[in-house]
């Protein structure tokens, strides 16, 4: 206790931080870095679960290569990304935006846009391939046809398939982003806009030239992890197209179902693993990129 | 209009003199624009769910017809997974899972993320960026390698196999950092509060309304993945 009580305020700081960080640190060494080398290792293997493991060098990442499924999937993936996080975006801020300046009823109203996501996609999904089904019981295309419009194959066609399984996870994302957003236009000082008042400023000023750039830190948050889930999409993709996974004609199978299908019916574990790092690859670079430019701007 | 009306209703008292009869009577038509624009929207957004209740007080043969009110609405359903015995037990092991997850997501994740933000430590941005990192990684990645950690550490067949993957999350722990940040240093004010009368609460109550913000937002987030069994 004497030497405890020795201890400079700032030893102490040192020795509480390491106190309170040892289980978790020893968690995660356990449970996520010790799992990700030995997925590292198994895909310099080949291995089918039951046997035994047998080197192979850079066979997996070789037929990885040469698999043109796999850069169908990617492909696929990059479309989830690139349509998901900008639309996801740019429909939560503005819901968002308009959403903090509505007084009347607005718990009831933010509850309307928060509740898709607190359901699961396992139940939802079955409601929105109704939704998408041809004229008779579908949704949409009953509404299509009463104002004159022709049917859309949605989820038979290879190229409406894929942002027909992304609206429903677009849809269930959207609350969460708008919450987010909110928190940080809440946490923008009055004072800016009492300032903008006094001058006179006009709408678009004050949301180009306040609002966005003190939005910043959300607006990176927001990028950064909707991309991380966009780029490891599967339960919506999963459950949308459960008599074919990633269907029709692979038009809609992103990376994960692939390494899924790979792992867990084809058992070759190795090139599922070499598939994993591919992935962990991807969502390391695009992260690193999207930090980069979204803090490199004007700082 | 084109102002954020904070909270409080008191910046609108004192400007609302600088205008006219006509601007106020034209921002309020605004706001009831706004309004009804947004309930639409979140009218939309909910009627999958509105759908999916509708569906549950149908009959088997009126399943797949759009109609959103049950010619014959029926308890049926209902009834019969109650009666049906199964669901009691498929129930009680989602809560049980669920309420021992989140009791660790908030306790870990919340000590790490405020150890990260508070404290100043040889390791801190390292241990910080590690345990982000883990967010990049795949879970499809770390399935195997956990499968066979539960088969040598006999966890197989229980709670506890499905849920150590999930204790601690790294979102939860960076959500929790990031809300600490805003949060004004808890040390100094306590500090502070100790050695001066007037107690400074406001930001003691910001810290509260902002750390319990975060728990909301960790209870729903940890609810939804472990359902999926897919941690962040």
């Amino acid at each position: 206790m004497s030497a405890y009580k020795n201890l400079s305020i700032r030893q102490k700081q040192i020795l509480w931080a390491w106190i309170f960080l040892a289980v978790p640190t020893l968690f995660y060494v356990v449970i996520r870095f010790y799992p990700t080398g030995a997925a590292f290792v198994t895909s310099f293997q080949d291995w089918n679960l039951l046997g035994a493991r047998t080197w192979t060098g850079m066979d997996n990442y070789v037929k990885l290569w040469n698999d043109p499924v796999f850069w169908k999937v990617f492909r696929n993936t990059f479309a989830y990304l690139l349509l998901g996080t900008p639309v996801s975006l740019v429909i939560s801020f503005v819901i968002a935006y308009h959403l903090d300046k509505t007084r009347f009823m607005h718990g009831f109203l933010r509850m309307l846009y928060f509740l898709p996501f607190m359901t699961s996609a396992v139940a939802m999904a079955w409601v929105w391939r109704w939704f998408y089904q041809p004229v008779p019981i579908g949704l949409f295309n009953n509404m299509l046809a009463s104002i004159g419009i022709p049917q859309i194959e949605f989820l038979n066609s290879t190229t409406n398939a894929l942002p027909s399984v992304l609206a429903p996870a677009v849809w269930a994302g959207l609350g969460f982003q708008i919450i987010i957003f909110m928190a940080g236009l809440r946490a923008i000082p009055v004072s800016y806009y009492e300032a903008a008042r006094i001058d006179g400023v006009g709408w678009w000023t004050v949301l180009t030239r306040i609002t966005l750039p003190l939005l910043k830190p959300t607006i990176v948050f927001i990028v950064v992890f909707s991309s991380i889930g966009f780029l490891r999409i599967f339960d919506h993709v999963f459950n949308m197209t459960t008599n074919n996974p990633g269907g029709p004609l692979n038009s809609t199978k992103p990376l994960v179902l692939m390494i899924y299908e790979t792992a867990f019916s084809s058992f070759d574990m190795g090139y599922a693993a070499a598939q994993t790092v591919v992935l962990f690859v991807i969502l390391l670079l695009v992260s690193l990129f999207q930090l980069w430019i979204l803090r490199g701007d004007n700082t | 209009m084109t102002i954020a009306s904070e909270a409080s209703g008191q910046t609108h008292a004192n400007t609302d003199s600088l205008f006219s009869r006509k601007a106020n009577k034209q921002r309020n038509m605004g706001q009831v624009l706004r309004w009804m624009v947004l309930f639409l929207g979140g009218v939309i957004m909910i009627a999958p769910i509105v759908y999916m209740i509708s569906t549950s007080l149908k009959w088997p043969h009126e399943v797949y017809n759009v109609n959103l009110i049950p010619e014959e609405p029926t308890i049926e359903n209902y009834t019969y997974v109650l009666e049906d015995g199964r669901f009691y037990g498929w129930f009680v092991n989602s809560i049980i899972i669920a309420l021992i997850t989140t009791a660790s997501n908030l306790f870990f994740d919340s000590l790490v993320g405020y150890t990260l933000c508070k404290f100043r430590f040889p390791g801190r941005q390292i241990v910080f960026i590690a345990i982000l990192s883990t967010l990049m990684i795949p879970t499809e990645m770390l399935v195997i390698p956990w499968y066979m950690m539960s088969q040598s550490f006999g966890w197989l067949d229980s709670y506890w196999g499905i849920m150590f993957p999930g204790l601690m999350t790294a979102f939860g722990t960076f959500l929790m950092k990031q809300f600490f940040e805003s949060v004004p240093d808890f040390c100094k004010v306590v500090s502070l509060n100790s050695l001066l009368e007037p107690t400074d609460r406001s930001s003691h109550n910001i810290a509260y309304a902002i750390t319990y913000n975060a728990c909301v937002f960790l209870i729903c987030h940890a609810r939804d993945c472990r359902v999926m069994n897919f941690n962040l």
